[in-house]
């Protein structure tokens, strides 16, 4: 390319151009849709089948592992990507935001069911899934993730009326809904 | 009608600055890969675009490494969105 002047139409061909060679499928993006959906919905399953089987009285255990984790390996792999890449978009900015913001409602939610029990937090945890998958299918412009985010609303508030055990199957439902299913779909797109 | 921004109508320079206003920050390397100018050029471009005060350069190490990276400033997007509202007018768009 050189830098001499040129005319107006292809003074908006250029803006295009480098816009248009800016955007990204961000289906690179998709791997922490899929780690944490895995992650929580195999910890919900496993929670369920040790109160099933009585295996012990007490099986948080199985979310404390989950998180540590889940946990370890997002942030080794956020730090690893952010060396490696410089050139953010605003897009970027936008889902680092959202989802920096919902690990502190995640937070709060912990913090909720040790004081109120876990079958008050469950609810609030699907909809704060529901909720980070819906902004960014908005952000993205992926319809699989708006609506995976609609259905753990939907879920979410079915959920409230479930104060059993049986809540931690709608928790796996929730999480293959609005993580796993628009995840992998994110995952192939082009 | 306005006249253009003579900084801007110009096609590296305009490449640049439209790579800025989609990106929060991007590496000279980044530049170069996209526009395909010559590193030589695009360094002259970036000067003059950083002395209008259209963007602010960051040089730093990155894994031992020297990188500089930059970002668009509010003088700079501003500029473009003048720049890109009258192109509209000239084009009648």
């Amino acid at each position: 390319m050189t830098s001499q002047t040129f005319d107006e139409k292809q003074g908006l061909d250029t803006i295009r151009k480098m816009i248009d060679s800016s955007r990204k499928s961000y289906s690179e993006t998709a791997w922490y849709f899929l780690i944490w959906g895995w992650v929580i919905l195999a910890a919900s399953l496993i929670h369920y089948a040790v109160i099933q089987l009585q295996w012990t009285s007490n099986p948080m255990f199985v979310w404390f592992g989950a998180l540590v984790m889940g946990i370890l390996y997002t942030v080794i792999r956020s730090i690893r990507e952010d060396r490696s890449s410089t050139n953010k978009t605003f897009v970027d900015y936008c889902l680092a935001g959202l989802w920096i913001g919902s690990n502190g409602m995640f937070l709060i939610t912990i913090l909720l069911g040790i004081q109120f029990g876990w079958y008050v937090a469950f609810p609030i945890f699907m909809a704060i899934y529901g909720w980070g998958t819906f902004a960014s299918g908005i952000i993205l412009k992926f319809r699989p993730l708006i609506i995976g985010g609609i259905i753990s609303f939907v879920i979410a508030a079915v959920s409230v009326y479930v104060q059993s055990e049986e809540i931690l199957l709608l928790l796996a439902l929730s999480l293959l809904c609005s993580y796993l299913i628009p995840g992998y779909m994110l995952q192939n797109r082009k | 009608m306005k006249n253009l921004d003579p900084l801007l109508h110009n096609q590296l320079r305009l490449s640049i600055m439209s790579l800025l206003t989609a990106h929060e920050e991007i590496t000279f390397t980044f530049i170069v890969e996209k526009t395909e100018a010559t590193r030589g050029n695009v360094s002259v471009q970036v000067s003059k675009l950083e002395e209008a005060g259209y963007l602010s350069v960051k040089k730093e190490f990155k894994e031992r490494r020297p990188q500089t990276s930059m970002s668009i400033t509010q003088t700079g997007l501003e500029a473009m969105d003048v720049y890109t509202n009258t192109l509209k007018e000239y084009l009648n768009l």
